[in-house]
Order: structure tokens, then sequence, then C-alpha cells
């Protein structure tokens, strides 16, 4: 059985080495945020999501991305480092965002 | 060319196209004078430091709602009165016996000079009005409020805000005749 | 000037504090000449009007006395507000995988354009809007964003440069199809330099 808390903590790992990433941010809404911190105490938690709908793993990242590399690139080879770092043998789909591009 | 050299309506803009620096320039511009404003109004450095957070979050997610972006520091006036003013009407109902309540502001009269000493005196006077008389006063002659924006914001009938008012003219005319 | 209004009003005109302070407020119209004709009542709404000043100008020197925001309070607004990032619509990307969608959100471009033009000296960007197809792959859209300059320099020369800045970082950055990028100058303004130390104040 896969535990989505511990593949979101490897996969924020994956997102922040792929080269031309500079940061990572939460995908959940600022409302939604505040209300978890108030549920479940500060956020200390991972930036990248994974959840099971219908036995599809979704996993979701925001990224901020340096402007000295091609957005799109750096969006595409994240894409790819995720679907690489997913057990093999899961069905699963990436959405990758970019947030900001930093120069 | 650097942002804090940028004028309020293009400050404005980029606020409201969601450039936070932008946002802090503007913040760092007008944030003393709303913070003032705010102090004079709910009587309380802390309540005015809340009242003005609380009004720039909302401002912050307003802002595209603004229509004249050059406008933006009155704008603000009138957010940081409705965050003050909802304060001042939460405190009322957890404390009946407002209407003595005449905290000093918080603003000590160091490094004053001898011609700031009628603004002391002014100060002590406002201080000594009746909560809602000084608030009426204060959303009138520094907010610029009408009657029925002030009765609106403090809960008051029209007639209400108009008594006050005039109770606050009469209290501060006499007593700042010797500063006249 | 005696303070008391009595049956008689102040300056025996029949008219009460009340009265003159709700005239003041209407902006002393429409204009009732009993008032306008007595001394008492005017020296009565001088003194109202020069208390309404004198509490603005009470305001702004507690401004002056505080001029600095204390910056733990304004790191906490600034954190609060960076929370909420106005990201607008999603911009979809090609994707290399059909188990992919990727995209960059409006607010990243927006950003982009912004600090596109003012790398540009003298220019910097207020407004900027994209409009057209920003939701299909490759979508044709235009960009219009005004700018304010410094006067010294040619305004046309640094519109264009910044049309080109503009187009050169959505091209690298993003797979719209770039129509026009209209570049208006809303403002010009005059550096001044600041007075020099000695200055009467």
């Amino acid at each position: 059985m896969i535990d989505p808390e511990a593949l979101a903590s490897e996969l924020d790992i994956v997102v922040r080495n792929v080269p031309g990433v500079v940061s990572l941010y939460s995908t959940a809404p600022a409302v939604v945020s505040v209300v978890r911190q108030l549920t479940e105490g500060p956020e200390g938690g991972t930036l990248v999501t994974v959840r099971s709908v219908q036995g599809v793993w979704q996993v979701a990242a925001s990224i901020g991305v340096a402007s000295s590399v091609q957005a799109p690139h750096t969006a595409a080879a994240v894409s790819a480092a995720l679907l690489a770092a997913i057990p093999a043998g899961l069905e699963a789909t990436v959405t990758v965002r970019i947030s900001r591009i930093l120069s | 060319m650097s942002l804090a050299s940028a004028g309020d309506a293009l400050l404005a803009q980029r606020s409201a196209d969601g450039d936070a620096v932008a946002f802090e320039v503007l913040v760092r511009r007008h944030g003393p004078f709303l913070r003032a404003y705010a102090i004079r109004l709910t009587g309380s450095a802390a309540d005015a430091d809340d009242a003005v957070q609380e009004a720039l979050i909302t401002a912050w997610n307003q802002l595209h709602t603004l229509e004249d972006p050059s406008r933006v520091r009155s704008w603000l006036v009138s957010v940081v009165s409705r965050k003050a003013t909802d304060q001042i009407r939460s405190r009322r109902a957890s404390d009946e016996l407002d209407d003595e309540r005449a905290e000093d502001p918080g603003l000590g009269p160091e490094h004053r000079t001898e011609s700031s000493s009628r603004l002391d005196a002014l100060s002590a006077v406002l201080a000594h009005l009746p909560e809602g008389q000084r608030q009426c006063w204060v959303l009138k002659e520094v907010g610029g409020f009408s009657y029925e924006e002030i009765g609106e914001r403090l809960g008051m009938s029209v007639v209400t805000v108009r008594g006050k008012l005039a109770r606050a003219r009469a209290t501060v005319v006499k007593d700042m005749e010797a500063w006249r | 000037m005696t303070m008391d209004a009595g049956s008689a009003g102040i300056g025996e005109t029949g008219f009460t504090l009340d009265d003159l302070s709700d005239y003041l407020d209407r902006g002393r119209t429409p204009a009732i000449a009993a008032i306008d004709n007595s001394p008492e009542c005017q020296a009565m709404l001088a003194s109202m009007e020069r208390m309404g000043s004198l509490t603005r100008d009470l305001v702004a020197q507690d401004q002056r006395e505080h001029p600095m925001l204390e910056e733990g309070w304004l790191g906490g607004l600034l954190e609060s507000i960076s929370r909420e990032v106005r990201a607008g619509r999603d911009i979809p990307l090609t994707a290399p995988d059909p188990r992919a969608s990727l995209s960059v959100t409006e607010g990243a471009i927006r950003e982009l354009i912004r600090s596109a033009g003012d790398s540009v000296d003298g220019v910097l960007v207020g407004s900027c809007t994209l409009e057209g197809d920003v939701d299909v792959v490759g979508g044709l859209v235009t960009v219009d964003l005004a700018i304010s300059v410094v006067l010294q320099t040619p305004v046309l020369e640094l519109a264009e440069q910044v049309r080109q800045r503009v187009y050169t970082r959505l091209l690298a950055h993003t797979e719209l199809s770039i129509g026009t990028i209209d570049v208006t100058v809303s403002d010009v303004h005059i550096v001044t330099r600041p007075a020099a130390d000695g200055d009467a104040s």
C-alpha cells in the first residue's frame, strides 16, 4: 500500500532537484491552507500534493522557475521527473503549474 | 527606475495585478498616516494596528475593484475606517460602559517643539471626549465622511451623529479657547 | 465670544451650536443670511473649522513622530498577502506525455512582463493585460501595457525597447502566439533632485 504523505515528501525533493526550479509553492488555495493550519497545526507538510481518485494517483506541483531556462522546458522536465519517480505499475497523472518566473 | 519613486496610481495598478513589491511601497508610504488616523479613531495603538493590518489585507484582495487608482490613498482611508469601526462596534458589544472610556492614545509628547503644544492640548481634549463623540469627530474631520456614512459605520442614526458631532465641537471649541 | 447660546441662540440669531455645526457640514448652503451676517456666528464657524484643520494637523504630527512602520508588523502583513497570490488564469503548455498537464499562470506572465518592461532604463510598467486565446496551447494573444517614463529619454524609443523585451521574454517562456504588443505611455515624469541639505524647511 502506498502512503500518500510519504510519496509526496519524496516528490517534493524530486521537484526541487530539477534544474531551473527555484521554488516550490503550496498547491492548496490560500484559504484552504489557513484552515489546514488551524486544524492540523502549522504547515510542516509537503508542498507537492498526492491523492488517489478512483485508483488513479493525481500529483500536483506549483513551482517558481528561473528565467535563465525556458519555462516550458522546466515544466516538462518537472513532469518527466515526477512520472519517473512514481512507483512502476501505478496509474498516475501529474499537473505542473508555473506560478512565478524569477530573474 | 525604482518603484519607490513611482506615483500612487501606478503602484495601485501593479498591486491590483498582483505585484506584492508595489503594494509594499504603498504600505510604507501611506501606512504611517493610516495608523495615526486609526489610533485617533479607536483610541488604542493595539486596536489600530489590528484594524490597519486587516484593512490592508482586504485592500490587497480588493484593489482590482478600485476604479480610479490615483485615489488609492483615500480608498485606503475608507477601508481602514471600516475595519476600525467594526472593531469599535464589536468592542462595544463586549463592553457596555464605554461612553466614558478615554484611554490616552499612547502618543507621548516626546520630541515636541514649543509650537506643537497647541496640538498637545488638542490631543488631551480629544482624549477626554466621550468615545462616541471622539469617533464621530475623527471620522468627520480626518476621514471626511458624511453624517450618513458615519451613522452607518457606527450603527447610529444620522440624528445621533449630528448631536454627538455638535457636542464634540462645542467641547473642543470651548476647551481650546485659550489656544485660538 | 460667549459660548452660551441660551434661548436667543448664538449672537441673538436663534441658531444653536447644533444648527451651526450642521450648517458648516452642509458647506454653508443654502446660505442663511442671519448666520452669514452675524459676527458671533461667523467667529464660531471659523473656530469650528480651525479645530477641524487642527485635528488633521494633529494626525499629521502623529505620523511624523512615527514615520516608520514597525518591521515585525509589516513583515506579518506582507507574509499574509504573499500567501494570497493572484494567479489568474492558467495558460496551458504542451505536455510531452499524455499523463502530464502543464501550465503557467497569468500572474506569472504578468510578473514576467513587468520585469521585462522595468528592465528598460527610465521605465516602470503600470497595468498589463493579456487578451485573446490564453486558454489554448499556442493561442493568439495581444498584450496591452501602460508604462510610466522619465522625461529625458525619447519616449518612442523607450516604448519600442519595452515592446522588444516583452516580446523576447514571452517567446522564451510561453507558447502563445504573440499578436500585437500595445505600449501606452500613461505618465511621463520628471526626475526631481532631492532638495540640497541645509534648505530651510
